[in-house]
């Protein structure tokens, strides 16, 4: 395609974040902060219902259940500079989010789960690696027969300290689960079994 | 000039603004003895109210708003569909896209759900898995790219095919089934809760021409029935059904009104994402405007969207250098995809005044003048939401609906030509204001078409304006100041025509703050004329305004000042006046050129929706976040013609 036609095309008020997806080879909308509001609005076509969950975070946030986003004191850093901060926190605490579900996988097979943040839109699975659980980070988008995991980054922080389960994330809704209703049960029960509540 | 400190409540306050005799509005020009019989009835009733039949009160709505009907608002995650706009304008409370409850601080009085008639219907189509389209492979593809994580692609591909025509069968093009049903949807969602004198629902869609990311968009607005809506379909703009050229938008407006019975009328979309093409004085095909294209354009497009969420276009700083208010939530960067940076000789052909200035131009050459456009605001929000209060604003797509992070995201990043616009820069702006007789899909068109309309950026101040040759510094002090412009007057959007012999034109000019809003700075005029060599000349005039402020050496009335607590997102009414009102006379008339005038009321300094982001977020904003804002009215214009 040439920038020409995707130019002449456009159409409406949001040309330009299309033209920015358009150019961008970016994995995720940290990489390419023009394109995250698509990047979520194609989520709540695929996912309906999923943009609900950011508001479960804040809301969760400003009532003191979920750690707020540190980035965001920082007034005086440049948009760039909070995407690299975020994408370095989000590598770190995916980590240690998949280190919460344990290195006891092989007691019971682990659900296939895809995550997504939903921030920047950042996909990541949960693999095994031996016996231990570890996120592939940055991939493109769930594989068939995922279970997708729509939250965000301070609900996965959360968890990964040990402040708050599954089960209780699903309930407040800054967790979702999305797929056939069985693989969701099993997926819930298992993710819940290894993180507190 | 004289200002009046709040001495009534403000209840009264709007009364006092209410006409007190009969007159018809529609009776532009010179006061003559029929008209004022018909105004003042030999048998005057005791009730000053009673008989009257002119706008007593203007008419608050929005007229482009998209829901998720909308392509790109679909593609943005917007849900709520053409139904949920409705009643959340009329006052209900409702569940945003992003699954917060909202709820307007008041009702609006009208709203045109204005969908881009481009792939209507698409994503509800494609996502609720329909069976024709899914059947083709592209559709298919779409489907499970859009499923698997993979919407970005998705989009891209989709936006990208289209531009090539290269939909699959279903896919929504005027004379498919799927575009039928979104259309007829549209209609019936209006129908449904179009309720004359009480709410009014109007049929419409955006039409959007975008060629080379230069936005000409225009909205159309039905003003008949359902029924007669639906004997046609939207005009798109890709051939062989549509066309990108406004000229073939106009010639699909007349057949459509022969074909229906309904008139239509356009509305062009907010110029300053046009790059230079929305007020041409040259077509984008080389060739100069003709005859045909002033009288063509005059008839169909009666009123321009002068502010909304991106940006407020009534004059730059560049083209009015001398006007130290004209730096207003610009958006004067690139056009609307950010694919060709703006340059300084685009300005004159897509901000408001200037168009208006040039129109005085091109009618001494052509007769017509193409750009003789009343003003409105509008909110081109694309969540289903005309949610446009700073502390009630529920941004242009669904992921800016309020969150911690919207102040410091990018709204949009295009790394090749280096223009980025960030989401602060997003404004909460605008309803138009309508002066209606009743609040009714008849009367509130009419009113349009007349132009007796004004532009806000979000507050519901009050104001009126009239013009005429007899007006009197005492005519301020009367307690029912309409009556007295319409007698002696015209409105906002009217004609003087050959001033009388020694005369200068008159202008009867008021203002309420919105009730629960701000109090006011002051009323200018803006005044602009073709001088006797031709050129196009401006002219800003403080009127009104609050306080005892003396205008400077340099004839500049000093700032307000300001009472916004940014931190706590709060201000007090302890400066500005909860109402203005003036009688002024142009002071430097010439009856033998041809001019325009029109109100610019400014509201003191109030928070921004930033500060109130920053507030309930407990977030810090960007170094260049604006934080407070003097939210404004512009009315249409009075023009001046020496014949």
């Amino acid at each position: 395609m040439s920038g020409h036609r995707i130019r002449v095309s456009l159409q409406g008020a949001m040309g330009a974040a299309l033209f920015a997806l358009a150019t961008s080879a970016a994995a995720c909308g940290l990489e390419d902060p023009g394109s995250i509001s698509m990047r979520r609005g194609m989520l709540n076509m695929a996912y309906p219902e999923s943009l609900h969950v950011g508001t479960a975070v804040w809301q969760a946030q400003l009532a003191g259940r979920l750690p707020r986003d540190p980035v965001l004191q920082f007034g005086e850093l440049s948009a760039d500079a909070r995407s690299n901060l975020r994408l370095a926190r989000a590598k770190l605490l995916l980590g240690r989010f998949a280190a919460r579900l344990g290195t006891d996988a092989g007691a019971s097979a682990p659900p296939s789960v895809a995550v997504v943040l939903l921030g920047p839109v950042l996909w990541s699975r949960l693999e095994l690696d031996g016996a231990r659980i570890v996120p592939a980070l940055h991939v493109d988008g769930p594989e068939g027969g995922d279970v997708v995991l729509v939250t965000d980054l301070a609900a996965i922080e959360a968890v990964a300290a040990g402040s708050l389960g599954v089960r209780e994330a699903l309930d407040l809704g800054v967790m979702r689960l999305y797929g056939p209703p069985a693989d969701v049960a099993a997926a819930r029960d298992w993710l819940a079994t290894r993180t507190r509540g | 000039m004289r200002s009046l400190r709040a001495f009534q409540s403000v209840a009264v306050l709007v009364a006092g603004l209410l006409p007190a005799v009969v007159a018809n509005p529609q009776d532009a020009g010179t006061a003559d003895k029929a008209r004022l019989d018909r105004v003042h009835p030999s048998k005057p009733a005791y009730s000053p109210y009673a008989g009257r039949n002119f706008p007593t009160r203007p008419f608050f709505g929005d007229t482009h708003l998209h829901t998720g009907f909308s392509m790109d608002a679909g593609a943005f995650g917007a849900r709520l569909t053409p139904r949920d706009a409705y009643r959340f304008a009329r006052g209900e409370e409702v569940v945003s896209n992003t699954g917060q409850p909202v709820k307007l601080s008041r009702p609006l009085d009208f709203l045109v759900v204005a969908d881009h008639s481009d792939g209507m219907g698409f994503f509800p189509q494609l996502m609720g898995g329909d069976p024709e389209l899914l059947a083709t492979p592209q559709g298919r593809k779409w489907y499970d790219q859009i499923r698997g994580g993979r919407g970005g692609e998705a989009a891209l591909d989709i936006i990208v095919s289209f531009g090539k025509g290269e939909m699959p069968k279903g896919f929504p093009l005027p004379g498919t089934a799927a575009y039928r049903n979104a259309w007829m949807e549209t209609i019936k969602a209006a129908e449904a809760y179009n309720d004359p004198g009480r709410f009014t629902a109007f049929i419409g869609f955006e039409w959007t021409s975008n060629t080379g990311g230069n936005n000409l968009h225009r909205n159309v607005i039905f003003r008949g029935t359902g029924a007669q809506a639906a004997l046609v379909e939207p005009y798109t703009t890709l051939a062989p059904l549509g066309s990108d050229n406004p000229a073939d938008l106009w010639k699909y407006m007349a057949v459509t009104q022969e074909k229906t019975g309904s008139e239509v009328l356009a509305i062009a979309h907010n110029g300053n994402l046009s790059n230079g093409r929305m007020f041409p004085m040259v077509e984008a095909s080389g060739r100069a405007i003709d005859k045909e294209y002033v009288q063509t354009r005059a008839r169909w497009e009666p009123l321009y969207e002068v502010t909304q969420t991106k940006g407020t276009g009534e004059a730059h700083p560049f083209l009015s250098p001398n006007d130290e208010l004209a730096a207003f939530e610009l958006w004067d960067r690139a056009n609307l995809d950010g694919t060709v940076p703006k340059t300084r000789d685009m300005l004159e052909f897509e901000y408001a005044r200037s168009g208006l200035k040039n129109g005085l131009v091109l009618e001494a050459r052509l007769g017509t003048n193409p750009f003789k456009f009343g003003l409105i605001g509008s909110s081109d929000a694309h969540t289903g939401l005309a949610a446009m209060e700073e502390d009630n604003f529920f941004g242009k797509t669904a992921p800016q609906e309020p969150s911690p992070e919207r102040m410091t995201k990018a709204f949009f990043d295009n790394p090749k030509t280096g223009v980025r616009i960030m989401d602060w820069e997003v404004g909460a702006s605008g309803y138009a204001a309508v002066w209606a007789t009743d609040n009714s899909r008849e009367a509130i068109f009419d009113a349009m078409k007349r132009r007796e309309t004004y532009a806000t950026t979000g507050s519901r101040m009050i104001v009126r304006f009239f013009g005429g040759w007899e007006f009197a510094a005492a005519d301020a002090s009367d307690r029912l100041p309409a009556a007295i412009g319409y007698g002696k007057g015209v409105p906002m959007g009217g004609d003087l025509v050959a001033a009388p012999a020694g005369k200068a034109p008159t202008f009867l000019v008021a203002a309420l703050k919105d009730p629960i809003g701000a109090n006011l700075d002051r009323i200018q005029i803006v005044k602009g004329w073709v001088d006797s060599d031709g050129r196009a000349q401006e002219k800003v005039y403080d009127v009104a305004w609050s306080g005892d402020r003396k205008p400077g050496r340099d004839g500049k009335l000093p700032p307000v000042g300001s009472t916004v607590d940014v931190a706590n997102a709060t201000w007090t009414n302890t400066i500005g006046a909860p109402e203005l009102i003036a009688v002024w006379k142009d002071p430097q008339f010439d009856p033998k050129l041809r001019a325009f005038y029109y109100l610019r009321v400014l509201e003191i300094p109030t928070p921004r929706w930033t500060a109130y982001d920053a507030k309930r977020f407990g977030v810090k904003p960007l170094p260049e976040t604006r934080m407070t804002i003097q939210e404004r009215a512009f009315t249409s214009p009075i023009w001046y013609s020496p014949s």
